[in-house]
């Protein structure tokens, strides 16, 4: 599925501006954003729900369908399992007979089996966002829209649906056009990620190339990238010209490649082969994690997250301490 | 938990028994009075008991089957009316943004706040200018205006209730705006129409001067048979009247319950059950 | 949907066909009715139905209507009558209403009317016109020369309206506890002096408490009869203050020290029921009959007139001028005004109340009938009655004597 030069105004409110993207088949695309910049709109423009302003929408084999799944399950309250699931194969006109066979077939790969005759509220949370998802999959949609599916489940519920529909995505092979702002469910998933902010697709690439490479400070914020810093604060650290492209004018480093040294001086130091910089630091807050403890740290005016692995001691806050940055774990990227 | 339940508190059983004794106390002094022609003040029970006014209510005089009958096909027709512009009118006014919202439910609630007086002032002229119009037709439609408020009020709190959510889903499904309505809305809305029908029917039952304007005092439903002994002071056929009349709305309360009832079952059938499932949710996942 | 939208519209249809059945009846415009001889009349109301509208709040009179007179009128004339209840004054606001509409054909065949309503309808032409010499029984049996049939609270009828029955006011008391009744309001007032408390009326305007201060004035007045020809200020004036000063100087002694009155007849007689006081009244002298019938009143309760007389009025049968049935509503009045059916009326298994028709114009096996129908325990006879008269006074009068009333009783 295409889109080109989207736009979807409401209440003469511009929500959505230029977009442009393509869906291949078989393929995860999730797009992520914050609340507000327009993600459900987006969704409910491709389902049909909204008009589109202006823009055009084509499939690869000249027409396609979606189906679109809430954050909410939106269960027919009065519709037992099986009529939820049967309702679209209803208003096509398929017969009763029919469509409660296939629903019920459809209720296996949905793992719903001798639930078909509960109402919704006879359903826990789970069982009734895969009511959802297999109501709109029945009709085999050539796209599956997911608007934060799993949002409102609790955090293993979520994991354990994200890979029990990956599974099923995998073995059906439809695509899908999957909404979340959760990193790690975009990450299980994506083939693709796209970030949209303010109604503007800003960036679509593999989620390696996104988190590597974000295109702008803005997408580097939203991705809530850890120890961004400009060039130049990167080259007072480092004491000198640093060999980077001069577009790129800001760098960021995961806290686990940064060391943490204690005391004033230590002779491992020098033995480096490595172009490194050492930043002398006071350590403000110190938090245990699974694999040590995450510490922030200040170097003169600037915060810094350093991870520990099997450090042996523990810092103390207000401790004076020294951080080691390997040049080549930064991540550089333009503003 | 599952105890509070079964078992309400003293408290809620004593307000339930005080509510109750508050709605059937009324009904005492009716029945009494319904059985005697003479009830002075300070006697606890009347002296001398009578069937008269019974006997009176069911003799060619009484009226009684010709005032049960047209309320009734007044109350009809005035509830045709309502499912007709009430229902579309709540789902524009529950769904849509327009411009002038607020004047159209104004003017939609109006009858509820202006002056009963003055509508009826204007009905009058109304009336004869609707003269054309069968009477049964004439005076359902003189109902319609003062029972459309309340109507549309309870359908489109129900509208609001059920939001956008569940047509947005159907429609993604690809379903058009009138399957949308007759499959998810309209089993939705039933209990709020069961209730907006209840209410309809019982205004439209105890309408008088609306009944009397737009008929030419011809139609001559319950109210309009009561009236004149209501006028005169006579307790006794009034309040068999009144005793009579409570039948077609009790007649309907049951009907209320059992449709209600029957539309419930589906979603709230087997309760227990529901609780098993939800303490057995995660072995099942 | 289409279905239903489709089964509502015959519905629609089959109510609207209903109804050109029932409202277009109307044989032939009222003028030609008063046109036509007798014969043509019965003729043309053959088969058709009459709409008579009166006051409703009686169960007597409309058992006497619907039980009574409709069956009869159907088996003799076919004709289907049909009662409304409906109150004087509505209905005359009714006509006024259609009237300014200039609506032809109306519902209403036959209306009962008297007094200021009936001088309302005449006056904005809302009645067909004069009809009573049309009716056989009218002609035979009513006295077509007295005051009470000819003038209506001083109003001339000139044949708008048929005399459908007359009541006389009578005073009604509980014999256990008074045994010798005051004859005239002198005596009342002195009767109400030893007795405190015991007795009030009904405040004017109300129809009977406004009556009661007319026997104040047919008392006090040096001559009543001035008051039954044109409407004179002046003449009221000049001796409207002894009535003020007989009704002030029985207050203090009335229920309550006269601080309120009841404010209708139904209240009065429940003080009454309730032995609050000892005395009642109304313009009716076979209520109180009625009323020990039903048990209401004690069976000891008697009535009496004062010796110069008690008020009486006629009420009457009017015909309005956009009457659907106009040869039917003449049938039936003309029916009405039969001696068997004015007799049954006298019973008080039915109404009680007293005929329209003379006696001397019956046969005299209907007037041994009249003298031996049962009128109940509390009326007295129709001699006694009959013999103690005083015709109604205009409809000025009466209203300028309610609004003295509040100035120079209620509100000192």
């Amino acid at each position: 599925m295409q889109l080109e030069q989207i736009n979807i105004q409401i209440n003469n409110e511009s929500i959505i501006h230029s977009i442009d993207l393509k869906i291949n088949s078989g393929e995860i695309f999730v797009l992520m954003g914050p609340s507000g910049s327009g993600k459900t709109t987006l969704l409910k423009g491709i389902a049909g729900l909204l008009p589109f302003t202006s823009g055009k929408q084509t499939w690869e084999n000249g027409t396609g369908t979606t189906g679109l799944v809430f954050q909410e399950p939106r269960l027919f309250p009065h519709l037992t399992v099986l009529e939820n699931i049967s309702f679209g194969l209803k208003v096509r006109g398929i017969p009763a007979k029919e469509r409660k066979k296939a629903a019920r077939e459809f209720l296996k790969n949905l793992q719903l089996d001798g639930l078909e005759k509960r109402y919704p509220h006879q359903l826990s949370g789970g069982q009734q966002q895969r009511v959802s998802l297999g109501r709109a999959l029945i009709l085999n949609p050539d796209l599956l829209l997911l608007d934060e599916p799993f949002a409102s489940l609790d955090t293993t519920l979520r994991q354990d649906l994200i890979e029990w529909l990956y599974d099923l995505q995998r073995k059906l092979s439809f695509s899908i056009l999957w909404v979340t702002h959760y990193l790690d469910e975009a990450l299980s998933v994506a083939d693709r990620i796209g970030i949209i902010l303010e109604g503007r697709l800003q960036q679509i690439g593999t989620p390696s190339k996104i988190f590597q490479n974000p295109d702008s400070e803005k997408i580097a914020q939203f991705l809530s990238l850890p120890n961004r810093f400009s060039k130049e604060q990167w080259s007072n650290w480092f004491q000198g010209e640093l060999n980077v492209l001069p577009t790129l004018n800001r760098g960021w480093i995961d806290p686990n490649h940064l060391q943490l040294f204690a005391g004033e001086y230590n002779q491992d130091e020098d033995i480096r082969e490595e172009f490194t910089c050492m930043i002398p630091a006071i350590v403000t807050k110190v938090r245990p994690s699974r694999e040590g403890y995450s510490i922030s740290v200040l170097a003169g005016n600037q915060s810094l997250d350093v991870n520990t692995t099997g450090w042996k001691r523990v810092p103390t806050v207000k401790e004076k301490i020294r951080i080691r940055v390997p040049f080549a774990q930064i991540h550089w990227y333009s503003e | 938990m599952v105890k509070r339940i079964k078992s309400p508190g003293i408290i809620t059983v004593f307000f339930v028994m005080l509510f109750s004794l508050f709605l059937l106390l009324p009904f005492v002094p009716l029945i009494i009075w319904s059985f005697t022609k003479y009830w002075p003040w300070p006697l606890l029970l009347p002296e001398k008991w009578s069937m008269d006014s019974w006997r009176y209510l069911f003799s060619a005089s009484g009226r009684a089957g010709e005032g049960l009958f047209n309320s009734l096909i007044v109350a009809v027709l005035t509830l045709v009316g309502n499912m007709v512009l009430g229902i579309p009118a709540a789902r524009v006014l529950a769904q849509n943004e327009f411009r002038g919202k607020m004047i159209v439910f104004s003017i939609l609630l109006a009858p509820l706040f202006i002056p009963y007086t003055v509508s009826i002032m204007g009905m009058y002229d109304f009336a004869i200018r609707l003269d054309f119009i069968n009477d049964y037709l004439s005076v359902a439609f003189a109902h319609l205006i003062i029972t459309l408020p309340y109507f549309v009020a309870t359908i489109w709190f129900q509208f609001r209730l059920i939001g956008a959510k569940y047509q947005e889903a159907a429609a993604s499904l690809g379903a058009s705006v009138s399957k949308i309505f007759f499959w998810i809305e309209w089993p939705l809305l039933l209990p709020a129409v069961l209730l907006g029908s209840f209410l309809v029917m019982v205004i439209s039952f105890s309408q008088y001067l609306p009944t009397w304007i737009m008929s030419g005092g011809t139609m001559l439903t319950i109210p309009v048979v009561i009236f004149p002994f209501a006028s005169s002071g006579n307790s006794s056929i009034v309040s068999a009247y009144s005793l009579l009349f409570f039948v077609p709305i009790l007649v309907l309360m049951l009907v209320y319950f059992l449709l209600m009832r029957i539309n419930s079952r589906k979603q709230f059938i087997n309760r227990g059950e529901d609780i098993a499932i939800r303490t057995n949710k995660h072995s099942n996942q | 949907m289409k279905k239903l939208s489709m089964c509502l519209a015959i519905f629609l249809l089959f109510l609207s066909g209903c109804s050109a059945g029932t409202k277009n009846n109307s044989q032939r415009v009222g003028e030609n009715s008063l046109k036509s001889d007798w014969k043509e009349i019965t003729a043309s109301a053959k088969g058709s139905k009459v709409n008579f509208f009166m006051w409703g709040g009686d169960e007597g009179i409309n058992r006497y209507i619907d039980e009574w007179v409709a069956p009869q009128l159907k088996d003799q004339y076919n004709i289907e009558l049909k009662r409304y209840p409906m109150d004087a004054v509505e209905f005359i606001n009714k006509l006024k209403t259609e009237k300014r509409a200039n609506k032809k054909s109306g519902e209403m065949d036959v209306i009962w009317i008297n007094g200021e309503n009936f001088k309302t309808a005449k006056q904005e032409k809302l009645l067909l016109g004069p009809f009573t010499s049309k009716l056989p029984n009218f002609q035979q049996y009513v006295d077509t020369q007295s005051d009470d049939i000819n003038y209506d609270f001083g109003f001339p009828t000139e044949g708008y309206e048929a005399p459908w029955g007359k009541v006389q006011f009578v005073f009604a008391y509980d014999s256990n506890k008074i045994s010798n009744p005051p004859k005239s309001i002198d005596e009342l007032q002195a009767w109400v002096k030893q007795n405190p408390g015991k007795f009030t009326y009904p405040a004017p305007p109300d129809f009977t408490g406004s009556a009661f201060i007319r026997h104040v004035l047919h008392e006090k007045s040096k001559d009543y009869n001035a008051y039954l020809s044109k409407y004179d200020e002046a003449l009221l004036k000049g001796e409207a203050d002894q009535v003020w000063n007989v009704l002030n100087e029985m207050k203090p002694s009335l229920w309550r020290e006269g601080k309120s009155y009841p404010q209708s007849l139904s209240q009065l007689e429940q003080l009454y029921k309730n032995g609050e006081v000892w005395m009642t009244m109304g313009y009716d002298e076979a209520n109180a009959s009625n009323l020990i019938k039903t048990g209401e009143f004690p069976a000891s309760t008697k009535t009496f007139v004062l010796d110069k007389g008690t008020l009486s009025n006629t009420h009457f049968l009017g015909i309005p001028y956009n009457a659907p049935n106009p040869d039917g509503a003449m049938t039936l009045i003309n029916f009405l005004l039969s001696p068997s059916t004015q007799m049954k009326k006298m019973e008080i298994e039915y109404w009680g109340e007293n005929m329209s028709l003379s006696v001397e114009r019956l046969s005299d096996k209907d007037r041994d009938i009249v003298e031996s129908i049962d009128r109940g325990s509390a009326t007295i006879s129709q001699e006694e009655l009959s013999s103690h008269r005083i015709p109604e006074i205009g409809a000025e009068y009466v209203q300028w004597l309610e609004r003295g009333w509040m100035e120079n009783v209620a509100n000192k």
